[in-house]
């Protein structure tokens, strides 16, 4: 079981992720709804993962992605993002992300996902 | 507005009701499109909710996709596994239909950017009957049916905008 935060601008993708994650057992501690918040909540619930929508307002998912990297070099962030997002995911792993997730998502998919990063 | 532009439009179109269709066919019946069902139309009654993305720079050109409460209800169940329920409120189901058209509008983006548009991101949440829509504009509409409910696309474009 693993501490995640989720970070995404939209309240119906935020929902569908803590279903998904408490289906897999992780405990959701913390949300953000821009990429600010999520560096603030970032230093002070320090997640074991977060997931990051890639398009946010205020600060994007890359620009909160290179903080929180910043703060912690060893953090894992896995991008959500669109299919037409390819050059923006592409950044984020130069960045230091983890993996991806595309949407729509499954949670199959998802909890794939995230267990693969946490046992790496 | 003459052939060149009328052909224009049903090719951006094509792109996004098939980038639906894409999205749409993961459980969910394809939706048949059938260009003789591409009618220009005036004051559409968008239905239960609608959100509104701006598919040519300057919002020369807009796409509005409409669905009844329970249509997106069930598509977010059929597209994330997720049910949205009454409780969880209107708010829910805007964001709901905010997040399938940007999806849809994603997928498409490549074969827009091919056609030469310059797609923007402008999502804004409508309600109600296309009734702000200038005369100078054209609006086209095709439904959607889907196993869950009928989804309708609304083309809007600007007559006085040049288009490419």
């Amino acid at each position: 079981m693993a501490k995640v935060m989720i970070v995404d601008d939209s309240r119906m993708i935020r929902k569908a992720l803590r279903v998904f994650l408490e289906a897999g057992n992780h405990e959701v501690v913390a949300e953000a709804t821009d990429g600010e918040e999520a560096v603030r909540n970032y230093h002070k619930f320090k997640p074991d993962l977060v997931t990051m929508d890639v398009s946010m307002p205020e600060m994007s998912g890359i620009e909160a992605l290179r903080e929180i990297i910043r703060i912690d070099p060893n953090a894992r962030v896995v991008m959500i993002s669109s299919l037409n997002q390819k050059d923006l995911v592409v950044k984020a792993f130069a960045e230091g992300a983890k993996n991806y997730v595309l949407k729509p998502m499954s949670k199959e998919k998802t909890l794939a996902v995230i267990d693969k990063v946490l046992q790496e | 507005m003459n052939k060149k532009h009328e052909n224009i439009i049903l090719n951006r179109a094509i792109s996004i009701v098939n980038s639906a269709a894409r999205i749409l066919n993961d459980g969910i019946v394809e939706p048949s499109f059938y260009p003789a069902d591409f009618l220009p139309v005036k004051n559409i009654d968008l239905g239960d909710f609608a959100s509104e993305f701006c598919i040519d720079h300057n919002c020369g050109g807009k796409v509005f996709l409409a669905a009844s409460k329970s249509t997106v209800q069930n598509l977010s169940l059929a597209l994330f596994g997720m049910p949205i329920t009454d409780e969880d409120g209107e708010e829910m189901v805007q964001d709901g239909i905010n997040e399938i058209l940007n999806m849809i509008i994603g997928n498409a983006a490549k074969e827009l950017e091919e056609l030469g548009l310059n797609f923007g991101e402008t999502l804004i949440p409508t309600k109600g009957r296309l009734t702000d829509i200038s005369s100078s504009s054209t609006q086209y509409q095709i439904g959607v049916p889907t196993e869950v409910g009928e989804l309708s696309f609304v083309f809007s474009f600007n007559n006085s905008k040049a288009v490419k």
